[in-house]
């Protein structure tokens, strides 16, 4: 008896690939609409809302590669995880492209009032919960369940500057009504920032159920920081 | 019944068994629980046909086989001399990969255990063979066509009589050496129906080639690799995260 190569491995290192290269293109919108906030670009807002067509073309194409390996190869145990992982991992990764779209729109909005200042701490937030997307692609791409914990644990970060952030928004309209727009539309993309950052957190969980069989959703924070591999 | 211990059906311990020198089981120690269904899986020659068949002693049939260790039925080591196989037998019934029916009618195959243990009466014999096709589930093909040969039955038909035939004898385990890997998808359909059924009431072991159907139809998994017992335990974590790398291997299709 001896390990061969299985048609099926050929069919999860596609799906796998697919679901890289949405990651990476993800990544690349999320870049782009924090420029196209920061900036005040609007052109490049759009080209971003644009994009996500793509996103959309990949989420159907690794849906349909699922399937056929579902009813074609009928995968058990850790090829079972690796596919329920992946069609998981590609409904948070169309999502992040949409809360993409959702940052460009209110980008938009924002490119047509006055700026505000706390549009500086959310260019920070912006920044951390765009590592944390690139640590979940690599996390899926290379396995590396001690980057999936760390990746578990940065979420806090993003949660704090969403907390600050609010709080800040909420001084600005109630000292000047007039900013009421302009405020509520950066409420907005903070709060598409948090469920970015919360959707990474997700993507991270199921890798780490891939790999080992573990379910840790509810329950990931302790996961991640107790010494559980 | 067994003085509080746990209620196992069946139960080995440190169980070796040898083919004249060849060894075909190593230190097999397994606990098969009460009305669950148990499936043996694993490469041809693994030795989980041989384990099947001690607990009815139908490898004693072999010349030149030899068992070490103890084989226990409801707690009692059926290897020991005073062990009537008649008996044995009539509590461990057996169905095989190639239904077998008596070369007899429909009714007499499920009649003739009864009969070999004595019952005479007439209506009791009838009971007792509607009540077995019932639960086999082929009394409404066969009711009208009870004095028909056997061997005219389609292989489904055939392997459910063998079965009734074995239930016939009220068995409390009914072991099945791939009952169903020579019939179509809808013959094994009715027989795994069947399996899920007979578990209500009896201890049934099956052994299958079909991981599908070990997936389908049992509640416990046991994965045997060149005579040894490699990982035994609920279906489920089995087919969704074995312990084992030779299970997840053998599963997953990576080696054979």
């Amino acid at each position: 008896m001896s390990i061969h190569e299985r048609a099926l491995d050929q069919d999860l290192a596609h799906v796998q690939k697919l679901v890289v290269s949405m990651g990476q293109k993800v990544i690349y919108m999320l870049e782009n609409s924090i420029k196209a906030l920061i900036e005040r670009n609007s052109k490049l807002a759009e080209e971003t809302i644009q994009f996500d067509k793509e996103i959309d073309r990949l989420e159907n194409q690794v849906d349909q590669a699922v399937y056929e390996i579902i009813a074609l190869r009928q995968p058990a145990a850790g090829d079972l995880r690796n596919v329920i992982a992946a069609i998981k991992i590609n409904n948070d990764i169309e999502r992040i492209g949409d809360y993409c779209e959702g940052i460009c729109r209110q980008a938009i909005r924002l490119n047509k009032m006055p700026a505000l200042a706390t549009a500086k701490g959310v260019a920070e937030m912006a920044k951390v919960a765009a590592m944390m997307l690139n640590d979940c692609v690599k996390v899926f791409d290379t396995k590396n369940i001690s980057l999936a914990k760390k990746n578990i644990l940065d979420d806090d970060k993003v949660d704090d500057f969403a907390h600050m952030l609010v709080d800040e928004i909420h001084e600005i309209m109630k000292k000047d009504p007039k900013s009421v727009d302009a405020a509520s539309a950066l409420l907005l993309v903070v709060s598409k920032l948090e469920r970015i950052a919360d959707q990474a957190t997700n993507i991270s969980e199921q890798v780490v159920f891939s790999v080992t069989g573990d379910n840790i959703k509810h329950r990931s924070y302790s996961f991640a920081h107790g010494d559980e591999v | 019944m067994n003085n509080g211990k746990d209620n196992y059906a069946l139960e080995s311990k440190n169980v070796n068994f040898f083919y004249g020198s060849k060894q075909a089981l190593e230190n097999i120690t397994m606990q098969i629980p009460e009305k669950k269904v148990t499936a043996l899986i694993g490469p041809s020659g693994c030795g989980k046909s041989t384990y099947l068949r001690l607990f009815n002693r139908m490898n004693d049939l072999i010349a030149g086989t030899k068992v070490v260790g103890e084989v226990l039925v409801k707690n009692q080591d059926i290897y020991k001399n005073n062990v009537d196989l008649v008996e044995l037998r009539q509590h461990v019934g057996m169905v095989f990969q190639k239904s077998n029916p008596f070369p007899k009618s429909i009714f007499d195959n499920v009649a003739y255990g009864p009969r070999a243990h004595g019952i005479k009466s007439k209506d009791q014999i009838a009971y007792i063979v509607e009540r077995s096709l019932r639960q086999a589930a082929l009394w409404e093909e066969v009711k009208d066509s009870l004095n028909k040969n056997a061997t005219a039955l389609s292989g489904g038909q055939q392997q459910r009589l063998c079965i009734a035939r074995a239930l016939a004898v009220e068995p409390d385990v009914l072991l099945m050496d791939e009952p169903a890997s020579a019939l179509d998808p809808i013959a094994t359909q009715k027989i795994e129906e069947l399996i899920m059924d007979l578990k209500q009431n009896y201890t049934i072991v099956i052994v299958t080639h079909s991981m599908q159907q070990a997936a389908r139809v049992s509640d416990l998994t046991a994965f045997f690799y060149m005579g040894q017992l490699i990982e035994f335990g609920p279906t489920s974590k089995i087919f969704t995260n074995p312990s084992n790398t030779r299970t997840e291997d053998y599963i997953t299709g990576k080696f054979g």
